[in-house]
């Protein structure tokens, strides 16, 4: 018998409704490293949800099927047991915490386990330095970026101490130097303490050589296989070719029409995050911010679409954007939130689509094209879905797409390409190319995945030790 | 001060006022009020604030009981304007003694609240932040969709509702995942104690208390 296995696992949302897998076989070893893929919607999240017993506890059925934990049944272990013996860290890093800062987090989690008090401390310290979080152990989860929230967030796994360590799709809101550092450290879990993990990601880059075992998930058969040398090989090298590497980029000409400038500009909430002395951004292109996490790019963002205070000069068509009226200057200038239900006024996808399509600008988009959108993104025949229900990635797809069709001369976009398979992510940024040059729109976005992104930005900006500046590859 | 030990005395004092007719009993809580906001280098904001708020209520019961009650009873109108002033310094005394969380942990530790109450309630403290800085979000994306919300907009409460009911199952999912089950028995990294000398100081204070009220005085 293996550590986990699952057998003849049918699970389903609603009663009677579709059914997300079925009849599912699958074994886990102990000490092993194990990478679940599949697009962007096909059911990894439930089925890790699944594997530590949060569903159907929380939702769902369970049609058929059990789950053995080193042979005990999930559905029949205490909590307490439960998450003494697998652990999972969430893809929406902010939800997942319920004390105001990462150290309270870890007390909090120390707690519930019973660990006896005089052990708490070195427990504590041994995590935080594991996972590199000391310096920002007592900071306010509010105040810290997706990747240093993602680094607390697998602190508290640690300190459960569990057996079997569960990630759905960590790496989402994960700068590429982060990434790098938290594989590293899950590798040494596995290869030193014998932990198990099991890790949901539909980007392959990076796990070739940590990876011993890699499943895929196919939404057709609603089954997941494990892959066998030839289809793990392929997989590997299909993302292997789309490695990224750095390809040029115009610089550019100074003398093109201006959008948005800054002036002795600095913002943040409790020290400045940016200072900078002059900087333009660019009328009609596609600009890509990158930088590392926590460095200010969605708080510069935030700024510019006036959801937050700085100082100095920020100028929009040289006029101070601190004075104008949001209600006409978001009109012009629209933020597409880093989550995408913060987008959404509605409950169906169709009234969505219906509110955006009332209030779209003069040059928006026609019914047709959004329809030929809806089912170039796979959307189409959702519309009496609530949108809520959707997967994070469909969430996104229908995010843009209510953003695009609006008509909005001007788009920031932070992190729009978030749990998107790549498929899905060359489309959206075709449209956002389109939308570019044909449309004349200014997209400015903010983007971690950096696979084939040169192919549709003009120019590339870099924000680093608080400083933005043009970059000549991308 | 122990925040159990303390709030029981408060509470204790604050149902006897309500029942007691001694301006004295008011006036003795109001002084010691100042002591302990004085002692704790409250800013004169707090001091503007308590001496504000209740004023125009004080003012309204005095005057009605000074011109229009029927026998026009002056010693009850000074009862019940000093009441309204010894209620808010009760309060003060109690938030200026102690924060919500350490109250929490008390009330877990030492008067065994249930751990379900503890946590959901700090959990929604956490959240008020969070809650503040969504319903900005939701305006400026309903700016951007071409709505305009104001704070009774149908349309912010059903967006502000549905992200608490989302926050609050992923909150719970969180809870469990860390290991949280409702009402099991925790450890404590930050043991909070009633020290014997707790017990004596309530028992005096009450004691105190108890002369105000019964004495004979005003």
């Amino acid at each position: 018998m293996s550590y986990i296995d699952v057998t003849d696992l049918t699970f389903s949302y609603v009663q009677g409704g579709q059914q997300i897998l079925q009849d599912q076989q699958l074994r886990f070893d102990q000490g092993t490293f194990n990478v679940l893929t599949g697009p962007s919607g096909s059911g990894k999240s439930t089925f890790l949800r699944l594997l530590c017993g949060l569903f159907p506890q929380f939702t769902g059925h369970l049609l058929a099927g059990k789950i053995l934990l080193d042979g005990q049944d999930v559905g029949q272990m205490s909590v307490t047991q439960r998450a003494r013996k697998i652990a999972l860290l969430f893809q929406v890093p902010s939800e997942q915490f319920a004390m105001p800062t990462p150290r309270e987090e870890l007390v909090f989690t120390l707690e519930n386990l019973r660990t006896d008090p005089a052990e708490i401390p070195t427990r504590l310290e041994r995590v935080l330095a594991f996972t590199g979080t000391t310096q920002f152990a007592d900071r306010k989860f509010t105040t810290l970026s997706g990747g240093e929230q993602q680094r607390a967030a697998l602190s508290v796994i640690l300190a459960l101490d569990a057996d079997i360590i569960l990630l759905d799709e960590p790496f989402a809101n994960v700068d590429p130097q982060t990434r790098a550092f938290l594989l590293k450290r899950l590798a040494a879990l596995v290869s030193e303490q014998g932990k198990t993990v099991i890790i949901s990601d539909h980007d392959l880059t990076d796990y070739q050589f940590v990876a011993d075992y890699l499943y895929v998930l196919d939404p057709a058969k609603k089954q997941i296989h494990l892959a066998d040398p030839a289809e793990r090989a392929q997989r590997f090298k299909a993302f292997d070719q789309q490695k990224h590497q750095a390809v040029a980029v115009d610089l550019p000409q100074k003398d093109g029409p201006v959008e948005f400038a800054l002036h002795d500009f600095a913002t943040g909430y409790q020290q400045n995050l940016l200072s900078q002395k002059q900087f333009q951004l660019f009328q009609g292109h596609l600009t890509v911010f990158t930088g590392p996490n926590g460095v200010g790019k969605s708080t510069l963002f935030n700024a510019i679409a006036k959801l937050q205070g700085y100082r100095g000069s920020l100028t929009w068509h040289e006029q101070e954007i601190a004075k104008l009226k949001a209600k006409h200057y978001n009109r012009k200038v629209a933020l597409v939130f880093q989550n995408p239900v913060s987008q959404f006024m509605q409950v169906t996808v169709k009234e969505e689509l219906e509110l955006s399509l009332k209030n779209r600008l003069a040059n928006g988009w026609t019914k047709d094209q959004v329809q030929a959108a809806l089912v170039d993104l796979d959307l189409a025949g959702r519309q009496e879905q609530v949108v809520y229900q959707l997967s994070e990635g469909q969430k996104r797809k229908l995010q843009i797409l209510l953003m695009l069709l609006l008509g909005v001369p001007t788009l920031l976009l932070d992190e729009p390409l978030t749990g998107l398979d790549l498929v899905s992510a060359n489309k959206i940024m075709g449209y956002l190319q389109r939308a570019v040059k044909t449309e004349g729109k200014t997209v400015i976005m903010i983007s971690h995945q950096l696979t084939n992104l040169a192919q549709y930005a003009d120019y590339h900006i870099k924000l680093d030790h608080k400083e933005l500046s043009y970059e000549a590859t991308l | 001060m122990n925040p159990t030990v303390l709030l029981a005395v408060v509470l204790v004092c604050g149902i006897e006022l309500s029942f007691a007719r001694v301006i004295t009993a008011n006036l003795l809580v109001i002084i010691v009020g100042v002591v302990v906001l004085v002692y704790k280098h409250a800013g004169w904001r707090t001091y503007l604030r308590l001496l504000l708020v209740p004023l125009l209520p004080a003012l309204g019961v005095w005057f009605s009981m000074a011109y229009f009650a029927v026998d026009h009873q002056l010693h009850y109108a000074w009862v019940l304007a000093t009441r309204i002033y010894a209620y808010s310094f009760l309060g003060a005394i109690f938030t200026f003694s102690t924060t919500v969380s350490r109250t929490l942990a008390s009330l877990e530790q030492n008067a065994h609240l249930p751990t379900t109450f503890v946590y959901g309630m700090l959990a929604a403290l956490n959240f008020v932040p969070k809650i503040r800085s969504e319903v900005t979000t939701i305006k400026a994306s309903a700016q951007m969709r071409g709505i305009t919300l104001h704070f009774w907009s149908p349309q912010l409460m059903f967006k502000g509702i549905l992200a608490a009911l989302k926050w609050s199952e992923s909150l719970a999912e969180a809870m469990t995942s860390h290991g949280f089950a409702e009402n099991q028995p925790r450890t404590h990294y930050l043991v909070i104690q009633i020290p014997k000398w707790n017990y004596f100081a309530a028992i005096l204070t009450l004691a105190i208390f108890q002369i105000f009220i019964f004495s004979a005085w005003p």
